[in-house]
């Protein structure tokens, strides 16, 4: 009798350890104070600058139309920014546009818009300046001429912003054949002069004349000049890839290069002259090379640039799983790679013909072969990617490394303390910022897909986050991510890119849900400035007893727990708004300046006054 | 000092304490702990059927029968696993046996079919088509994916707002998906997994019964079940299932029970939880109800009001959109044929050509993932755009739109009024937000037919009632026009909208495929597959009464004729070669009789609500070039 008790007491003590908290529909808020906490006005400003399909951009006269204006176009993705060195100005914005439709104003395919901004001197928002290029286009928003110049472009994705402000556009959506181009002119095209209907003026020095079909002339980094919204010329030299991404190093010679497939191969170029991308060598990255880990890849034939996967596989170069965008922080190159579910039927064929998979691949494959209970390879069927990751190749050494590993992934229930409370999941833009002095990561997240734990199952918000890691953290781990921004439902959050006065942080938010209210039904080009004034996360001494406690970061509208806990929010009468389950810091951007009640899963309320 | 603050703070923390803490237990820890349960033990009989189809001495009638069994025990993960991860779920354990376009990639990758359905597709195959080592292969990777998810599935915590979500969304997927054969496609006649998912809902909501002290309430939904239960267990006829009783009398208004359970156990919903707004509202208690589906989440017009709407109607009506000033927006849909014009297609701007295709009905319009027969619009204003800009159509642009909107002052101040976050501009958003408040007005749900599966209206005629049970049966009708919308918004979360490859002729009278590349020339590159091709948008059947002819291309005068392309088995069942047809060729085996009862239904599921009236006059421009438009154009 006495022992069943003292089991069912067990059970009890079992069950309400791992059950959730039940608040109350309603609490009664008039006969008690509560200990406040205030959160301060966000130091930051938010401004939208750009908001596609709303904003108009000046166009050039194209395929027989006059120059005129035109509604932007939409998705919005990467954003280069070009400082005013020379004048009084902050600088150039370039932003890409990610899509492929026919617009004739602008130019069939993608693109990009761009624009000039200054400073407010007494709040450091940022202005749109007015320009006049020296085409005679006059305005705000200025679209970039692909048309007229180097023979349109499409699904402009990543890009890159050399170190001295120059511009390359990432055209990645791959093209294998002439249809479905949504081009209106599919002719033969003659790098330097374009087809028998669309002239172009600029060309490529060391391939002007030779033809190729239409869609051949797609899938480069493409240089443009934002101070004259117009391209310069297609980088033919650099390959023909699926580009998503890139780096140009400080001594202005060496590029690094992803390209967003499965394979995906990491490319270097280096120019024989600081500054001039035209002449130099082309290699792709062969990690168990004997000798120098690049393999020249001869870029004196444009058969090699135009079929570059396939001397990259004859190469036995190295596999990566979708690479996504590179970046320089400290002598090192960064990208992010962003994962592909089961690629193993992808890159099979490549490994057959000689092509090599990348070291973390085969730690990650005999890692899964213990999961599996038999021998897996990254090309065996079962080999999974979920997440993806962030990765480090160092210069000095040619190694490439896992410098964060997306996820988390268990093999079986975490306990209630160690359940994660950050997730990276398909990390994809990536880009530094420096702040007061010190380098930050900004990392981009862009899902696969919902599943395995990518964001929170059921009826949930299902949001892309960007992130940004101090990288004076030594080994970080996802638990040393702030989260700075969550974009509106349904949208991709891309292109992040701090100023080089470390004041403003820009990113985009690329299709969003159609039926969020105007403008979050738009891509926007979104900047943040004040982070030169704020704390970034949350110090380690912000708590100091035991017990429910509760610390703000107003700027990032993030309110931090102690402890893991339940929480629900109530609102001045005491009417339950929000419930979060298990969690250590909650956004709180939604809450509008008012009076709330915070209560923790032990039934404890604090007041939280939100100005 | 010192002490008396301490007091105080003592007092608070008790204070609180007490207000707190509520005495309900929470189920969900112990159902979750059978899930995953239940995830293991179907882990085993999966892989036991893997080891069955590997042996040599397979017999497919044995094989027929143990996969029917596993469909059975698969049923009773169903709800939960389904709700948690619907991801997977349509991708590798149970989605539609069709190919797919992988999301967020590089270049298009066309994925084929995974998991259960195509897997019986396969099982169920003719014996001279049965392929042994396709099935190997499906079982297979249907281990390894279900493997996989069940990991995932381990540190999943669910909440008791899940588990009631996953209950209604469950009743909507039964209704939808199970009594209508989608989730069964080699055609099987019985209800049994309809019952097993049924009494898998059951076994959920059973702890919550057990701790509301709603007595009454409880019994209500106690009784709900079992005879429910018993009404899928006395049909052992798939087509003789009383479809339309069992809503009227089980599902739907359990749905309604289950939301009021969820309210007195006060735990907390989606809203609190969620920021953005979902495709329907979980407070509607009928899944046929006016308020089911959300316009909000649809319009993205969260707070529009009466005078917006009014505007948008103004709008509608007014030929000041066209370049020529005499076509509106009701030029080609007219309110007296639920806003279609009745033409094959519609007449074009020349008053001679007609464009590419026939106009769809405008009422629910709105309820939709994306615009046009070839879905290749994914918001409101990109579908106005594509009228405007159509040389065909408007032939205008916006410079001149608004550049006259601007000369009206009445629609100055009404913009200036109902868009006050534009700033009193007239802009490309403001006038598309103003015309898609009008189309939120067209929307109806109100059909005799809706009224009697609410319960409102105790009868209905027997033709009408045959005729629904058919559609949502025996002639596969709702397996595509999904209920309640009766159009391609996929259940349970109508999220997404489908297209279909049906093989369709010019004409009833002509053996000849049409030749309207559709979805795959939409200009769209992820639609740039095969299997799009001749892909055309799944419109409703609401209101089909009025909006004849029928089709794309509208090359179909009656409903009569429309039902007799879909009994011969579309394109393919005609016997002509039809690419990835995903309309089956099997012929229906309607009777006249049937047919005449299809129609009867389809004709009495109309309700165009209160759409009817037109704006007596157009607002007065400053520009008298401008004042002659009439009310809805010329033509």
């Amino acid at each position: 009798m006495k022992k069943s008790v003292l089991f069912l007491g067990l059970g009890a003590a079992f069950f309400s350890a791992k059950a959730q908290t039940n608040f109350n529909p309603e609490i009664d808020v008039t006969n008690w104070e509560p200990t406040t906490i205030i959160v301060p006005s966000s130091p930051l400003i938010t401004q939208y600058l750009f908001i596609g399909g709303h904003h108009k951009v000046q166009t050039t006269a194209t395929y027989g139309n006059n120059a005129g204006e035109a509604l932007a176009k939409q998705w919005h993705d990467f954003i280069g920014f070009t400082p005013d060195n020379a004048g009084s100005d902050l600088g150039w914005i370039s932003v890409n546009h990610e899509m492929v439709v026919a617009n004739d104003s602008i130019g069939d395919g993608g693109g990009m818009s761009v624009f000039k901004v200054r400073r407010d001197p007494a709040t450091d928002s940022l202005i749109i300046v007015d320009q006049t290029l020296s085409d005679g286009r006059q305005g705000k928003f200025f679209a970039v001429d692909f048309a007229n110049t180097v023979g349109e472009t499409g699904m402009n994705c990543g890009g890159i912003t050399s170190p001295d402000g120059r511009i390359w556009t990432a055209e990645e959506w791959w093209r294998g054949s002439n249809a479905n181009l949504a081009d209106r002119d599919t002719g033969m095209f003659t790098i330097g002069t374009g087809t028998a209907t669309s002239p172009v003026s600029e060309g490529f020095p060391a391939y002007d004349g030779q033809t190729i079909a239409k869609y051949e002339n797609y899938n480069y980094m493409v240089e443009i000049d934002p101070r004259e919204a117009k391209a310069i010329r297609k980088q033919y030299n650099w390959g023909r890839q699926a580009f998503e991404g890139g780096a140009v190093m400080p001594d202005n010679k060496t590029v690094y290069l992803g390209a967003d497939g499965t394979p995906g191969f990491f490319t270097k170029f280096v120019a024989t002259t600081a500054g001039d991308f035209t002449i130099g060598t082309t290699s792709v990255y062969k990690h168990d090379a004997t000798g120098s880990k690049w393999v020249v890849i001869d870029n004196s034939d444009l058969n090699n640039m135009l079929n570059f996967d396939a001397r990259s596989v004859s190469a036995g170069a190295s596999m990566f799983n979708r690479i996504e965008w590179v970046t320089e922080i400290g002598g090192k190159v960064y990208f992010t790679e962003t994962g592909r579910d089961n690629p193993g039927s992808r890159w099979a064929g490549e490994k057959a013909a000689g092509a090599v998979f990348a070291p973390h691949h085969l730690v990650r494959a005999a890692e899964q072969s213990l999961e599996f209970g038999k021998t897996i390879s990254p090309d065996s069927s079962e080999y999974w990617d979920y997440y993806g990751r962030v990765m480090m190749y160092d210069p000095a050494t040619s190694q490439t490394s896992v410098f964060l590993e997306g996820g988390p992934y268990f093999t079986v229930d975490p306990s209630a303390s160690s359940y994660p409370d950050k997730h990276l999941s398909n990390p994809d833009g990536l880009n530094k910022t420096t702040i007061n002095g010190k380098d930050y990561m900004l990392i981009n997240e862009d899902l696969n897909g919902t599943s395995k734990g990518r964001t929170p199952a059921g009826i949930s918000n299902r949001t892309c986050e960007l992130f940004m890691l101090d990288m004076s953290i030594a080994n970080p781990t996802l638990n040393d991510l702030v989260r700075i921004a969550v974009v509106p439902v349904g949208a991709e959050i891309t292109g992040a890119i701090g100023t080089t006065d470390g004041k403003t942080i820009l990113f985009n938010v690329q299709h969003p849900s159609t039926s969020n209210p105007f403008p979050f039904n738009n891509s926007l080009t979104v900047a943040i400035t004040g982070w030169d004034q704020v704390t970034i996360g949350i110090d380690e001494e912000a708590f100091e007893g035991k017990t429910f406690e509760m610390y703000p970061n107003p700027a990032t509208r993030t309110l931090y727990f102690r402890e893991l806990s339940d929480i629900a929010i109530y609102n001045v009468e005491g009417k339950r708004m929000n419930v979060y389950r298990q969690v250590q810091d909650i956004d709180i951007s939604h809450l509008n300046p008012g009076v709330y009640y915070v209560q923790n899963a032990a039934g404890q309320t604090q007041k939280l006054l939100v100005n | 000092m010192q002490k008396s603050k301490l007091i105080f703070l003592a007092l608070i923390i008790i204070g609180a304490i007490t207000s707190a803490y509520r005495a309900k237990p929470s189920p969900s820890v112990e159902l979750q702990e059978l899930f995953r349960a239940k995830l293991s033990e179907f882990e085993t009989q999966l892989a036991g059927f893997k080891t069955q189809v590997g042996q040599q001495d397979f017999n497919q009638g044995d094989l027929q029968g143990e996969f029917l069994q596993l469909r059975l025990n698969f049923k009773e993960l169903e709800p939960l696993l389904s709700y948690l991860s619907p991801q997977d779920f349509n991708d590798y354990l149970n989605g539609a046996p069709l190919p797919k376009v992988e999301r967020n990639a590089p270049r298009l990758v066309v994925i084929e079919p995974k998991g259960l359905q195509i897997l019986e597709e396969q099982i169920f195959a003719s014996a001279d088509e049965f392929d042994i080592k396709g099935v190997r292969k499906l079982t297979k990777e249907l281990l390894f994916q279900y493997q996989q998810v069940q990991r995932s599935m381990q540190y999943v915590r669910i909440s008791d707002r899940q588990v009631f979500e996953s209950m209604r969304l469950g009743l909507i997927r039964i209704l939808s998906l199970g009594i209508t054969g989608f989730d069964t496609p080699a055609g099987r006649t019985d209800m049994r997994e309809s019952e097993a998912s049924w009494r898998a809902l059951g076994s959920l909501c059973e702890p919550y019964l057990a701790i509301n002290t709603n007595q009454a309430l409880s019994r209500n939904i106690k009784k709900l079940w079992q005879d429910g239960a018993q009404y899928l267990n006395s049909t052992s006829i798939f087509t003789d299932f009383n479809r339309a009783d069992f809503i009227r009398l089980y599902l739907d208004p359990l749905y309604a029970k289950i939301y009021d359970l969820h309210m007195e156990l006060g735990y907390e919903f989606a809203k609190e939880v969620y920021h953005g707004e979902l495709a329907f509202n979980y407070e509607a208690r009928s899944i046929f109800g006016q308020d089911f589906f959300n316009s909000a989440y649809f319009t993205g017009l969260l707070n529009t009001d009466q005078a917006a709407a009014d505007l948008g109607k103004q709008l509608f009506f007014d030929p000041i959109l066209s370049s020529n000033l005499k076509r509106s927006c009701a030029s080609c849909h007219r309110p007296e044929l639920a806003f279609t014009d009745g033409h094959s297609t519609s007449l074009a701007m020349d008053e001679k050509k007609h464009i590419k295709r026939n106009s769809p009905s405008l009422i629910n319009a709105i309820y939709t993932e994306k615009f046009f027969y070839d879905l290749r619009a994914d918001r409101m204003e990109s579908q106005i755009d594509h009228v405007i800009f159509n040389p065909d159509e408007f032939a205008n642009n916006y410079k001149t739109i608004l550049q006259r909107l601007n000369t009206i002052p009445a629609y100055k101040e009404a913009f200036a009024q109902s868009f006050p976050e534009h700033n009193g501009q007239i802009n490309r958003q403001s006038l598309a937000m103003a015309l898609t408040a009008y189309l939120k007005e067209l929307t109806a749900f109100n059909s005799p037919v809706d009224r009697y599966l609410r319960g409102e209206e105790q009868v209905i005629s027997a033709q009408v009632k045959q005729g629904f049970n058919l559609f949502m049966g025996k002639a596969n009708c709702g397996t595509c026009h999904f209920a309640p919308s009766f159009s391609g918004l996929v259940p349970p979360m109508f999220e997404e909208s489908e297209s279909e490859v049906l093989g369709l002729l010019q004409g009833p009278d002509q053996l000849v495929l049409d030749e309207d590349l559709g979805r795959y020339a939409s200009g769209i590159p992820s639609y740039a597959a095969e299997f799009y091709k001749h892909s055309f948008k799944t419109v409703s059947v609401r209101n089909v009464k009025f909006t004849a002819p029928y089709f794309h291309h509208g090359g179909y005068a009656t409903l009569a004729e429309v039902i007799e392309f879909y009994e011969q088995g579309g394109g393919a069942g005609r016997g002509l070669d039809v690419q990835d047809q995903t309309l089956s060729s099997e012929p229906l085996g309607l009777s006249s009789s049937e047919k005449e009862a299809l129609i009867s239904f389809m004709e009495a599921l109309s309700d165009t609500g209160n759409t009817l009236s037109l704006p007596t006059s157009l607002a007065k421009s400053t520009n008298p070039n401008l004042n002659f438009r009439k009310v809805g154009g010329e033509y």
